[in-house]
């Protein structure tokens, strides 16, 4: 029973391979793109340098817990100036939707129909029917196309807010991510530029060089502290 | 090879971080959200007492005060120069009292005190930079310093006269120049600028040289 389970067709075969090289492609993209999340976030978090640079230098704050409070302080503002824009773009596209409903007295409007919707501009497949099950086969087929672009000028409502939500939402959300960016750097620059680091002090070592020093100063019958 | 495995390993690190990654983005988003909300209400009720929602905070001023004051103190002679030709700037007054035409006190006046006044009210503050560099390389020709005569082979720009401009209306003031020597007090910040004054001497702009 098992060993005719594990059977398999050349097909087969053939077709895991396929799907394990694909698995693999998907993991080096994905692996790829964190990396450049990463290296951008790195970037958006030095960008607060710029800001508290001058608070460090100048010795205006002298311990962490004060570091911390005023940089978030400062993080949440550059937020806010940086995301009006998009929070901006969001809401006029919010406005011209809203318009639009009220012109057409439809609150119930999908702005992604492909009737008179944004959808209307894309082509749209269906895939409800790809893949069949039944009688102990399955089969397969290619999916249906319901739509090819074509403009419809009921639909301008969904024209212009589905780009704008769209460019405006992304913008937030690049805003969101340098925010959180520089959350992450205040939390490593206020363990870095105030710590107290003892890992290459050993107390004991100073001591014996400095009697070491002291010891061979005497017996050179010299001063340690003037070795001429 | 091992690259190509080591991009796979972290590609499975990154689809097991990437919910949680979303899940923080998403949570930032929405509390960044009210954040906005409510700093967007503060800015409105700031604008209307006079004030407004800057990125600058009371700390920020204060490390620029502090930095400011800290530059006039140090040894660099010629942020000390610029920081005197500002303050002249900013004065009214001095234009109109110091001009050649209308001096009261004639040659009697101190001539490096007219001669800035004079680059100020004709030339701006560049001026004053390329007229003390003439006079520094001039004057030894005509009436040399006892430096330059006990070692004629020195190098001419270890001698740094005051600032002087000749003044066409009455050359009486020749006699009055003073040749005094300068010498700065040597500290870190004066090993730091002259490093790297050595390497930008044809873009700067100043030849000022010890």
């Amino acid at each position: 029973m098992f060993i005719t389970l594990i059977k398999l067709s050349e097909s087969d075969k053939r077709l895991i391979f396929a799907f394990l090289l694909i698995f693999i492609l998907v993991l080096v993209l994905i692996a790829l793109i964190g990396y450049l999340i990463v290296r951008v976030m790195k970037w958006q978090g030095r960008r607060l340098d710029n800001g508290v640079s001058d608070v460090v230098y100048a010795r205006v704050i002298t311990d962490r817990t004060t570091f911390i409070r005023y940089a978030r302080k400062k993080n949440w503002r550059m937020f806010y100036k940086s995301a009006r824009i998009s929070v901006v773009i969001m809401l006029v596209s919010g406005l011209i939707l809203l318009i639009r409903n009220m012109i057409a007295r439809d609150f119930t409007y999908d702005v992604f129909n492909t009737e008179s919707g944004f959808g209307s501009l894309l082509f749209c497949w269906d895939f409800s029917q790809v893949i069949k099950i039944g009688g102990g086969t399955i089969s397969f087929q290619w999916p249906t196309l319901i739509n090819s672009p074509h403009f419809a000028i009921s639909a301008w409502g969904s024209y212009l807010f589905v780009p704008g939500m769209t460019i405006g939402g992304l913008w937030y959300l690049w805003c969101v991510q340098s925010l959180i960016a520089r959350s992450l750097r205040i939390r490593k620059l206020g363990d870095s530029i105030f710590s107290k680091n003892l890992d290459n002090f050993n107390q004991n070592e100073q001591l014996m060089n400095s009697l070491n020093n002291q010891q061979n100063s005497n017996n050179s019958g010299q001063n340690p502290n003037n070795p001429q | 090879m091992s690259g190509f495995f080591k991009s796979i390993g972290k590609g499975i690190l990154y689809l097991f971080v990437l919910p949680f990654f979303l899940i923080v983005l998403a949570a930032y988003a929405v509390f960044g959200l009210f954040v906005f909300i409510f700093l967007f209400f503060k800015s409105i009720i700031l604008f209307f007492t006079g004030r407004s929602l800057n990125i600058e905070l009371p700390e920020d001023i204060k490390a620029k005060e502090i930095i400011k004051s800290s530059m006039p103190q140090s040894g660099n002679p010629v942020v000390q120069q610029q920081s005197v030709r500002q303050e002249d700037v900013s004065s009214p007054i001095a234009p109109a009292i110091i001009s050649p035409s209308n001096n009261p006190q004639g040659s009697n006046a101190s001539p490096v005190h007219q001669n800035e006044t004079v680059e100020e009210a004709c030339f701006g503050e560049d001026e004053p930079t390329s007229e003390t560099k003439e006079e520094t390389i001039n004057e030894p020709s005509t009436e040399p310093s006892p430096i330059e005569t006990q070692t004629p082979e020195a190098p001419i720009p270890e001698v740094i006269t005051k600032p002087v401009i000749d003044t066409p209306v009455d050359n009486s003031h020749v006699d009055t120049i003073s040749t005094d020597t300068y010498t700065p007090k040597k500290s870190d910040f004066d090993d730091q600028d002259d490093d790297q004054d050595d390497g930008d001497d044809g873009d700067s702009g100043v030849d000022i040289k010890y």
